[in-house]
This record gives C-alpha cells, sequence and structure tokens, in this order.
C-alpha cells in the first residue's frame, strides 16, 4: 500500500512538474471578408475585403456598389475581420445582388464565419450566415439552402450556394471558409474552367 | 428600434450605490461632452480585452435569426483593449479600440445605418455577472454616423458567455449627442436569452474576452 501510494505521488509530481515545464501554446488566428469577388481571363476584381492585421484588431471595409460588366453586381457592401488569442470572426453583407445579367439574383447576402479555440478543442461555425429571396435561373430557393447545394447553369457551368469549406483537425486547429453564391464559369465544349464569381465570403481560422 | 437608452447594468442592480443613482438616474450615463460614464459600475479602466464580431437580429433580439426578407438584422465587429493606467483625473489613459456597426434595418439615405468610432475613451469591467462567465466590458467613447457625419457618445455592453458565441454572447449599444438624428438609438431586445433584455443575443459571430 506504501509503495502504491509512493508511486501515486511520484506520478502526481512528474505531471506537475511537466506543466509547469510546458511552454505556454500560443495561439494564432486569421479572419478575411470580401463582398464581390470576380475572376476570368479578361478581368480580376474583389471588393470590398477586410483581412484581419497582424496584431489581432480589427480590419473593415465597404462600398456603395460594384459592378462588373454585367457578370456580377451589388449595393451596400460591407466586410469585416475580427479576432484576437483564440478566436477569428469575419462578416460579409450585401445587397441587390445580379450575376450572369440577371441569371442569379438575390436580395441580401449575410456570410458569416468564427472559428475559437477553448480546452476542449477548436471549432468553427457559419452561424448567422442567410441568402434572402434567393432566385437560381427562374427558380426561387429558401434562406435555409443547405449547405454546398449545387446547380446546374447549362451552357454555363454551376453554382454552388453555401458553400461551406472546413479545416483543421477540430483539436488544435479549425477554420470554415462560408461562400454563400459561388458560380464557376464552365466551356461548355471543352469543360475547361474559365472563370468564377464569389458573392458574401467569410473566412475564420485557428490554431494553437 | 429607437428608444430611449437603457442604461442599466441589471447585474450590478443589488448594488447599494447603483440603486441610490438609480432613483434619478439621467436618461444616458455616458457625458457626451469628455466621454466617460457619469456613474462608474464596475473596475474601471482595467487590464482587459474583448473581441469579435457577428451579428443581432433586433427586435426581437434573441438568439433565432429574423426572416431575411425582413432585414431586421445588425452586424458589427468591435474590440477594445485597455492597459490598465489611468490618468490623474481617474479617466482612462490606456485605451484604445473600433467598433464598426451595421444596422441593416435602418435607411439613411438609401443605405443601411453605419457607425464607426473615431476613439474609444473608456473602459470597465463588470464584475459579479454571472451570465457573462467569461467577462463583460462596459465600454465606449465617440463615433461618426457615417451617412450623415454626424457624431455621437457611444457605449457598449460587452458580455462574453462562453463558446461558442451564436445564441449565447451578448451585445447591445447606445448612442447620445451631439447629433440629433441616432440620439437615443439602442436595440430592443425582449427575445434575448439574457435575464436583463438590455443585451441581445448574438445569433451569429463571437465575443471574446481576454484577462
Amino acid at each position: 500500500m506504501k509503495r502504491l501510494a509512493r508511486i501515486k505521488g511520484c506520478a502526481l509530481g512528474l505531471l506537475l512538474l511537466s506543466s509547469a515545464a510546458l511552454p505556454s501554446t500560443a495561439s494564432a488566428q486569421t479572419s478575411r471578408a470580401f463582398g464581390i469577388a470576380v475572376t476570368t481571363s479578361l478581368t480580376s476584381v474583389t471588393s470590398p475585403v477586410a483581412a484581419l492585421p497582424g496584431d489581432g484588431s480589427m480590419a473593415t471595409d465597404n462600398t456603395p456598389n460594384v459592378n462588373v460588366d454585367g457578370l456580377a453586381g451589388a449595393d451596400n457592401l460591407f466586410a469585416t475581420a475580427t479576432g484576437g488569442d483564440r478566436s477569428a470572426e469575419s462578416s460579409s453583407t450585401l445587397e441587390n445582388i445580379s450575376l450572369l445579367n440577371g441569371l442569379i439574383t438575390a436580395n441580401s447576402v449575410v456570410a458569416l464565419a468564427s472559428s475559437w479555440l477553448t480546452d476542449l478543442g477548436a471549432s468553427s461555425a457559419a452561424s448567422g450566415s442567410q441568402l434572402d429571396n434567393l432566385v437560381v435561373n427562374g427558380v426561387s430557393y429558401s434562406s435555409g439552402v443547405a449547405p454546398n447545394t449545387r446547380i446546374s447553369l447549362p451552357g454555363m457551368g454551376y453554382v454552388v450556394l453555401n458553400e461551406q469549406r472546413r479545416s483543421g483537425d477540430g483539436f488544435m486547429s479549425s477554420g470554415i471558409t462560408v461562400n454563400m453564391i459561388h458560380v464557376v464559369l464552365v466551356n461548355a465544349l471543352t469543360g475547361v474552367k474559365t472563370g468564377e464569381i464569389i458573392v458574401g465570403s467569410a473566412t475564420s481560422q485557428v490554431s494553437q | 428600434m429607437r428608444t430611449q437608452a437603457r442604461m442599466l447594468w441589471p447585474g450590478l442592480l443589488a448594488a447599494g450605490a447603483l440603486l441610490a443613482t438609480a432613483c434619478d438616474r439621467p436618461g444616458r450615463l455616458v457625458d457626451s461632452h469628455v466621454g466617460t460614464p457619469l456613474y462608474w459600475f464596475g473596475r474601471r479602466c482595467p487590464v482587459a480585452k474583448m473581441t469579435g464580431g457577428g451579428r443581432i437580429d433586433a427586435p426581437p433580439g434573441g438568439p433565432e435569426m429574423n426572416a431575411p426578407a425582413s432585414h431586421q438584422y445588425q452586424t458589427f465587429g468591435a474590440h477594445v483593449i485597455s492597459d490598465g493606467t489611468l490618468n490623474p483625473d481617474g479617466s482612462c489613459a490606456g485605451v484604445k479600440g473600433s467598433l464598426e456597426w451595421v444596422d441593416h434595418s435602418l435607411r439613411v439615405g438609401g443605405q443601411p445605418l453605419n457607425l464607426h468610432s473615431e476613439t474609444i475613451t473608456f473602459v470597465e469591467e463588470l464584475l459579479e455577472v454571472d451570465e457573462c462567465k467569461d467577462g463583460a466590458l462596459h465600454w465606449g467613447g465617440r463615433l461618426v454616423e457615417k451617412n450623415t457625419g454626424e457624431e455621437y457618445a457611444f457605449e457598449v455592453f460587452d458580455c462574453d458567455t462562453g463558446e461558442p458565441g451564436a445564441e449565447h454572447d451578448g451585445f447591445n449599444i447606445a448612442l447620445s449627442g451631439p447629433g440629433e438624428s441616432q440620439d437615443g438609438y439602442t436595440l430592443d431586445c425582449p427575445g434575448s436569452i439574457h435575464p436583463n433584455k438590455i443585451l441581445c443575443t448574438l445569433s451569429g459571430g463571437n465575443r471574446q474576452f481576454h484577462s
């Protein structure tokens, strides 16, 4: 019995010693948001853009409207990126969205990403993201469209609604990118990707 | 949406000193001329930091999102850092931060109400607020309504209730002059999960308190 107690005491001592000797773990966090990004062989536009600065404080950007040659247009665009030790958040909001000369329209879009670390692990969420009165090729979609809903755009490519890409191991790191409307333009003859349009994008990531 | 600013932190109402002042409290608690609270409720100018941003759906300001067609929601980013130093007059010397606020339910000149901080002038840590288990701050300063250029004193009630922030953390903002069009602006949050109903509940995002 005494030997068992001695072993337990020794183990506890080693545990305490090792805990004290461990360096404190620093966390790293990134966040970024933008309203509209259009990339084709002829143009590359991203606006507005907010990216978390290195000091981990806050970044914001906004513009009253964006119009890219009939490919994409929207009004009242705001982007915000925030973060601090063990957490990161970003948001993008915009209104009166019209893509591909009205093939896709929406009254408003909110993209929201947040990531955080706790003693139990790392997590991310897209809570607060929303589509308002989305119409794709004449078909209306509810505001609660399921993540990563893919719809074909005959002759043009396809669109992914409420696109959510996750990263990290959920223990030491976690991240999420939310693209509320992601159009991939494809050459109908060759199948080669020719461009993309992203509307309402928010990204957050944390790691330790 | 715009109601008379209610500026008492209910978790502190039990304090005798506060009760004494509450009987004839003024309509606002921030002196819009000097940017400091008329009353300090908590630990003045502590070493503290709060970061993050998100979304509120007020009214009712509860954890659920409103129907999107209503445009009845607000998005924001806000951070404040205080190094714990005070000026000789007792005001905070080492406080900085910023606030970006967009109220999509209000239109000013055809655009959502957009507020942006110019300076942060005070912060206090609110102690023994059980509902904000990770930390609570009351902070503020001066901001500009970007739609009109009007300036206001503002204060923020900021509550970290743990993770995730969505459906848990609390936040609200209140404005007082000298600007006129948004004087008294604050959110109504009868649907909040926070018992005091002054704090709206985040429907997205996170507030993170760093001690």
